[in-house]
């Protein structure tokens, strides 16, 4: 899927790297769940989950809430971006933006 | 909330790219992510999340990805379109129809007194905001939805507010586009289910998707 493993070893600190950026000029990857609330899907959905993010993801809450001593709204949304900042292309995305503000 | 681990096992899951003002010194920037998230992922419609919600099956060989563009700003017209279509992505358009409706020399006054952040200096005039006729020439190659009328905090429980950021949104677009759209994002990401009074706003609306923090929710048909 990724070249990047999808946990960094410092997660705090990405965390604060990626919070740090001009969220109104730059393109932020992030996963979202589709849910269907109409009662007419007819089956559980094919290959639908991602079991590896899921994995990512519990590691990734369970080490913030170990330091934190709580997760936060703030703090799943910054999570679920880290890891779709570095899953999304072979390369972390922010690396793209983080190109231009190199040039500037 | 929902357990997010859960959700992601359970999937479907939807790759997302959130922008708001595309500014036009950043164009190589967004040439560059574009062409990237084009290389692996399919363009989504809302006719895909249908698909794939009805059959259980993604309907394209590759996953899919959607550029969102929050809040209606006239650079994701002018920067973010030309360079979605170059790489045949369609991008999701969040408009406050407000802001769109708002005469152009009000505009700095309307977005200084609401979450709207615009860059200085980059048109000779005071418009900031997409215009109905560039929401209009959007509809159809890429995505218009709603991104509420204003913009502003409406306290949950004030009814005629909901009705006017939610249900309102939707008469702008039926007036101006010749037809409601599907899709809507609540300011700062509420879910469907959260709030009755806004759920009740949101199925009288008779939008299909509503986009939060974490989910997209296909709504339950409205009750009329």
């Amino acid at each position: 899927m990724t070249a990047t493993p999808l946990l960094p070893d410092d997660l705090s600190a990405e965390m604060d790297r990626l919070g740090n950026r001009p969220y109104a000029e730059i393109g932020v990857p992030m996963y979202l769940v589709l849910e269907d609330l109409t009662g007419t899907m007819p089956q559980p959905l094919r290959q639908a989950g991602d079991p590896e993010l899921a994995a990512a993801f519990t590691k990734a809450a369970e080490q913030v809430a170990a330091a934190k001593g709580t997760l936060e709204a703030g703090d799943i949304a910054r999570i679920i971006e880290v890891l779709a900042d570095r899953s999304f292309l072979s390369r972390p995305f922010s690396d793209l933006s983080d190109e231009s503000l190199a040039t500037k | 909330m929902t357990d997010p681990a859960t959700d992601f096992a359970r999937g479907p899951v939807l790759r997302v790219v959130n922008y708001h003002n595309t500014p036009f010194a950043r164009a190589g920037q967004y040439d560059r992510e574009f062409a990237a998230l084009a290389g692996r992922f399919k363009p989504v419609r809302e006719s895909d999340l249908d698909e794939w919600l009805d059959t259980g099956c993604w309907p394209h060989d590759r996953p899919g990805v959607i550029p969102a563009f929050y809040n209606g700003y006239r650079n994701n017209f002018d920067v973010a379109r030309p360079l979605l279509e170059r790489h045949g992505l369609v991008g999701w358009f969040f408009a406050v129809t407000a802001y769109t409706s708002c005469p152009a020399n009000d505009q700095p006054a309307f977005t200084s007194t609401r979450t709207l952040a615009t860059v200085d200096g980059e048109y000779d005039d005071p418009r900031t905001a997409l215009s109905w006729d560039e929401l209009r020439a959007l509809d159809g190659p890429h995505v218009v939805a709603s991104h509420t009328r204003n913009h502003t905090r409406v306290a949950l429980d004030d009814a005629a507010r909901l009705e006017d950021e939610i249900v309102g949104a939707q008469e702008d677009f039926r007036r101006e586009l010749g037809h409601p759209v599907r899709s809507f994002a609540w300011l700062f990401g509420g879910r469907y289910g959260e709030n009755p009074m806004a759920d009740a706003a949101v199925g009288r609306a008779g939008y299909s998707f509503l986009f939060s923090n974490f989910n997209v929710q296909r709504l339950p048909k409205p009750r009329r």
